[in-house]
């Protein structure tokens, strides 16, 4: 649905997008997750044909993002991450501006949305409304444009606990729906909690991109052997060692559940303990404490 | 509602305050000046001579230019180049054509109307549009502040509706003109206040230079009327004979033309970053 290749994008020295190439599937939510100016941003205004690419290309439903833009946000609706509404016009009148903008399509819904999900009284001016309810007022406009892709650009950002959970359900409902959502943010849980992948950005780089499915059955064993640790462990169980100290090893498991436990039975374990790995553990593989300023991969897929 | 209408339509609303107080200063103001014809009329009248119809004459000239004769119709409409008709009528063109992208950037709000389906060239038309209709409302704004000014006060000859709309057409392309950079600069830019910076500095530069062209005792400094738009905005001539009007006009609206073409180029061809 939307694919990027070798996407650069430079702004006289600062290169603020370096050489990313991705993909995002129809009907799945792509997280995309980096701290400011990891190039989250300049990604998705390249996606709308708002920037030329300074090397590599775009292109979202087949069509090229900077030669056929306009055919490109007939397919998406996007939420900026910094919004600005018009003060003068009622929370109405600006649902009706903006869907006049694409041909009169979704108000219905989109004041459906806002009334009764985001508890809108579209009758006060939008100079009156806080910064949490003009981005409701957005988000309510976006989920309701018959669109095939949503790109929301930090959607939660000012929006208390309550309605960032109703945000999440309709990016849910949208999955539902058929339709690709971008959901660009900052804060993991929510985006572990919606996205199907995840991509995780750096210094321009897209560094790694995760399966958000594979992820949840993602367990972590850490255990303690009596003796030395086994030099290997069998294929078929898909263990990988993700840190050995003296004879304990962390190991990370994709697996079969019982073939592992029938399997260490079998083993010299003098303790064991399973749980599993947010997504912060990964997030801190690229943007922790420890990550060097200098560290820089190749593109994930 | 077309994408392009509700466009046209925001932004009207938004600059109503601009476009209603300048329309009315300016029928005020036109108004006023018809008075003020009246009054130097009469006083023609009761002097009676010779001396009297010099003054009247030099007066329209100093103001109104070269074309003015002393006439009812001259002594109307050379308030037209009026510095604060001038700075009036230049302020919608500079505001709105300064606010077309730059502005937009600034605020912030062009994210969000380029998200819609909306082509960069239906969103600049949508801005020229506005402009003309706020150029075309001055311009009728200050036809109708002659045409009430008549009807209130003694006039020996006032101008017919037709001699009013030929300077009316003069100051619709002078307006054009000033927008037309304007609206270039903006294009460009990131912000409103650089394009409107330029524009009303280039603008006034434009008018010191006519001024100095034609005084008398600098006639080394003829040639800056080549480098001034004020030298094709001339609505007396308009009035009285309209011989020029056709030159002035397409001057005027040849420079507007390639301001907006630039404009429309450069903005087809540049990035649009967040709001600065």
């Amino acid at each position: 649905m939307i694919a990027t290749h070798g996407l650069t994008k430079h702004y006289g020295k600062v290169k603020a997008l370096r050489d990313v190439t991705m993909e995002v599937r129809r009907g799945e939510v792509y997280g995309l997750l980096g701290p400011n100016g990891s190039g989250k941003t300049t990604t998705i205004r390249l996606l709308l044909g708002l920037l030329k690419p300074t090397a590599g290309r775009a292109e979202v439903a087949g069509f090229a993002c900077w030669k056929d833009s306009l055919e490109v946000r007939r397919y998406v609706s996007y939420l900026p991450g910094e919004l600005r509404l018009y003060g003068h016009m009622t929370g109405f009148g600006i649902l009706k501006f903006l869907s006049d903008l694409r041909g009169g399509a979704g108000i219905d819904r989109a004041v459906a949305i806002a009334e009764s999900i985001m508890k809108l009284d579209l009758r006060r001016k939008v100079r009156t409304f806080s910064t949490g309810m003009k981005q409701k007022l957005a988000l309510s406009q976006a989920f309701a444009d018959p669109v095939d892709i949503l790109i929301l650009d930090e959607p939660t950002s000012a929006l208390d606990p309550s309605a960032r959970q109703d945000v999440l359900n309709l990016v849910i409902d949208a999955r539902k729906a058929g339709q690709t959502v971008i959901f660009s943010g900052h804060v993991l849980s929510e985006v572990e909690q919606v996205a199907d992948r995840v991509a995780i950005m750096r210094k321009g780089r897209l560094m790694h991109v995760e399966d958000m499915h594979a992820r949840r059955n993602l367990r972590m064993l850490l255990v303690k052997f009596v003796g030395a640790i086994p030099e290997t462990f069998p294929e078929e169980l898909e263990l990988g060692v993700r840190e050995r100290n003296g004879d304990t090893v962390l190991m990370e498991h994709r697996g079969d559940a019982p073939a592992l436990l029938a399997w260490l039975g079998t083993q010299p374990v003098a303790d064991l303990a399973i749980g599993t790995e947010d997504l912060k553990s990964l997030y801190d593989q690229y943007h922790g404490p420890d990550v060097k300023d200098d560290q820089d991969e190749v593109n994930g897929k | 509602m077309t994408p392009l209408f509700a466009l046209v339509r925001k932004q009207l609303v938004e600059s109503r305050w601009l476009l209603g107080i300048s329309a009315v200063a300016l029928f005020g103001l036109i108004w006023l000046f018809v008075f003020a014809t009246n009054r130097m009329e009469n006083m023609g009248r009761a002097r009676g001579d010779e001396f009297a119809q010099m003054r009247r004459q030099a007066m329209s000239r100093g103001i109104g230019g070269a074309s003015a004769d002393g006439s009812s119709t001259s002594l109307e409409i050379m308030w037209w180049r009026h510095p604060f008709v001038v700075l009036i009528i230049a302020m919608w063109p500079i505001a709105r054509g300064s606010a077309a992208v730059g502005g937009e950037l600034e605020k912030g709000s062009l994210d969000l109307v380029l998200s819609r389906p909306i082509s960069r060239n239906t969103f600049l038309t949508a801005q020229v549009l506005t402009a003309f209709i706020g150029i075309a409302i001055l311009a009728g704004a200050m036809v109708g502040g002659i045409l009430v000014g008549n009807r209130f006060n003694f006039i020996e000859a006032p101008p017919s509706l037709m001699k009013i709309l030929f300077p009316c057409l003069n100051v619709m392309a002078f307006a054009v003109a000033i927008f037309g950079y304007a609206f270039f600069f903006s294009s460009m830019d990131i912000v409103r206040w650089r394009p409107n910076l330029v524009a009303s500095t280039l603008t006034l530069a434009m008018f010191i230079a006519n001024i100095i062209a034609n005084v008398p005792v600098l006639e080394n400094w003829k040639w800056l009327e080549k480098v001034s738009i004020f030298t094709a905005y001339d609505p007396v001539e308009s009035a009285l004979r309209a011989a020029r009007l056709p030159l002035n006009v397409e001057i005027l609206g040849g420079i507007g033309l390639a301001g907006l073409i630039l404009g429309y180029v450069a903005f087809n061809l540049r990035d649009l970053p967040a709001n600065s």
